[in-house]
């Protein structure tokens, strides 16, 4: 019984550590973000609301290599980030997103 | 105290004693004709008539004194920017007239300055008087051809520089930059253009964590001194400064490009349809002027272009409403697109906002 619930956690473990390790963010999972928010929201139409709105992606390099990406909205106007940010962490992200961050943590999408 | 002199244009080739005779005859004869003179600001230049005008050379030298390696960085640096004749009028611009008459009264007023601020005493009721013209709104609403148009009408060339090239990833540079932009205004007698001024003309930060930040503090005190010592016409463009530094409020006066109602829409549709372009008789200006509502005189340039393009290589001999209609959808579409697709680094302002809010919010983790 100890042998096997050893056994299952070494597996849970590895599982969960390949899940992540395979974890590559790419621009378009960013991009699709802010679509489907914009849809949901408006159904793609341009509100005046969404006219003050811009999109951002903050993203850091943790100590253990992994990549930390908070992605949000900022309204211009009243200055206030949407409560719907997101954080997402990953071990890579690919080549577009990271020329969107090369010198730069924070982006802004407008 | 009186401002330091420099002198420019003294060939590599003189030897430095002949430089130094000269630079201190030219000096005292300066000098004594500046006690001579009521107004506050003197420039002199001396050359053969019909010789080209000197350019900035590295042989500037201030007040007698041998040049430091900080003076010669700046020369060096200011041979990038060089003045070429304006591209456009007043003619080309379609804003109201009562706005182009606003702006040059403006520059009129601004090169007057040392007359009345100077001669007529008024610097004692306003230390400093506006000297730079800031020229805010939308991309696209003919900020950067009105300040080529203003170039025209004063007759002088214009210097382009954007905030890009002035800003520097090395500490320190971008302050020597913004001098030597306008060192090289002045010494070539042009209207110097900053370009994407937002984040040079906002506040300056009071809290200041990072390098960058300081780094662009520094850039906002040079452009302070710099406009309080330039003695020409400096002409910014911003698209939208929600905060601007206190310093700026007397020096700079702010004129808004706002996107063109039905009337100018029209009438910059009109003025972009030229002659030479063939239309098919079916085109109906009305409809796709009401078709723009909300672009930009540039995105209807661009309208205009893409139409005459499609049927160019359709290899009809004339552009259609079609060919209009066809190009007006796909900058709407691309529009959309690019609301969300191109990126930009963040304003240090943006990043104070941000980083708060989302810290506020228990999302973002301290850097390491």
């Amino acid at each position: 019984m100890v042998i096997e619930t050893v056994v299952m956690g070494i597996w849970l473990t590895i599982t969960i550590l390949d899940l992540v390790a395979e974890l590559v963010l790419k621009f378009t999972q960013i991009l699709g973000w802010f679509r489907n928010r914009r849809r949901h929201l408006t159904g793609y139409a341009l509100s005046e609301a969404e006219r003050d709105e811009v999109g951002f992606t903050l993203q850091n390099l943790r100590a253990n290599g992994q990549y930390r990406t908070v992605q949000g909205v900022l309204n211009t106007r009243t200055n206030q980030v949407a409560a719907d940010a997101r954080a997402i962490t990953s071990n890579a992200i690919d080549d577009q997103l990271a020329s969107h961050h090369r010198g730069s943590r924070l982006v802004i999408y407008n | 105290m009186s401002s330091p002199l420099f002198f420019d244009g003294i060939p590599d080739d003189v030897p430095e004693r002949d430089a130094a005779v000269a630079r201190s005859r030219l000096a005292r004869a300066f000098e004594e004709l500046s006690e001579h003179t009521s107004t506050d600001q003197v420039v002199l230049r001396v050359g053969r008539v019909g010789t080209p005008q000197p350019r900035p050379g590295p042989a500037a030298v201030h007040n007698g004194r041998a040049q430091t390696d900080d003076e010669e960085t700046i020369e060096t640096l200011a041979r990038q920017y060089v003045a070429e004749p304006p591209r456009f009028g007043f003619d080309q611009l379609v804003i109201p007239a009562d706005q182009s008459e606003a702006l040059l009264t403006a520059v009129n007023s601004i090169r007057l300055r040392s007359k009345v601020y100077g001669e007529w005493g008024l610097r004692r009721i306003e230390p400093a008087p506006s000297v730079a013209l800031n020229l805010h709104g939308p991309p696209g609403t003919g900020k950067t051809l009105a300040a080529h148009a203003i170039a025209a009408s004063l007759r002088m060339p214009i210097i382009l520089a954007g905030y890009a090239e002035l800003e520097s990833k090395f500490h320190g540079d971008g302050p020597k930059k913004v001098k030597a932009a306008f060192h090289a205004a002045q010494a070539q007698r042009a209207l110097l253009f900053i370009d994407e001024a937002d984040s040079l003309l906002s506040r300056r930060l009071t809290d200041v964590t990072q390098g960058s930040e300081q780094a662009i503090n520094s850039m906002r005190s040079q452009i302070v001194l710099c406009l309080d010592q330039f003695t020409g016409v400096v002409v910014f463009s911003t698209n939208l400064v929600s905060n601007y530094d206190r310093a700026f409020e007397s020096r700079v006066r702010n004129f808004h490009f706002a996107l063109p109602g039905p009337q100018a829409r029209l009438a910059i549709w009109r003025k972009l349809l030229v002659p030479q372009l063939p239309l098919d008789v079916g085109v109906d200006l009305d409809q796709l002027c009401a078709a723009t509502e909300g672009f930009s005189g540039r995105e209807v340039k661009q309208a205009i272009l893409e139409a005459a393009e499609r049927a160019a290589v359709a290899g009809r001999p004339v552009v259609g409403q079609a060919d209009f209609e066809a190009a007006i959808t796909q900058l709407k579409t691309a529009r959309a697109e690019l609301k969300t697709a191109e990126g930009r680094p963040a304003t240090p302002e943006e990043r104070e906002l941000i980083e708060s809010s989302l810290q506020s919010q228990g999302i973002l983790e301290a850097p390491v």
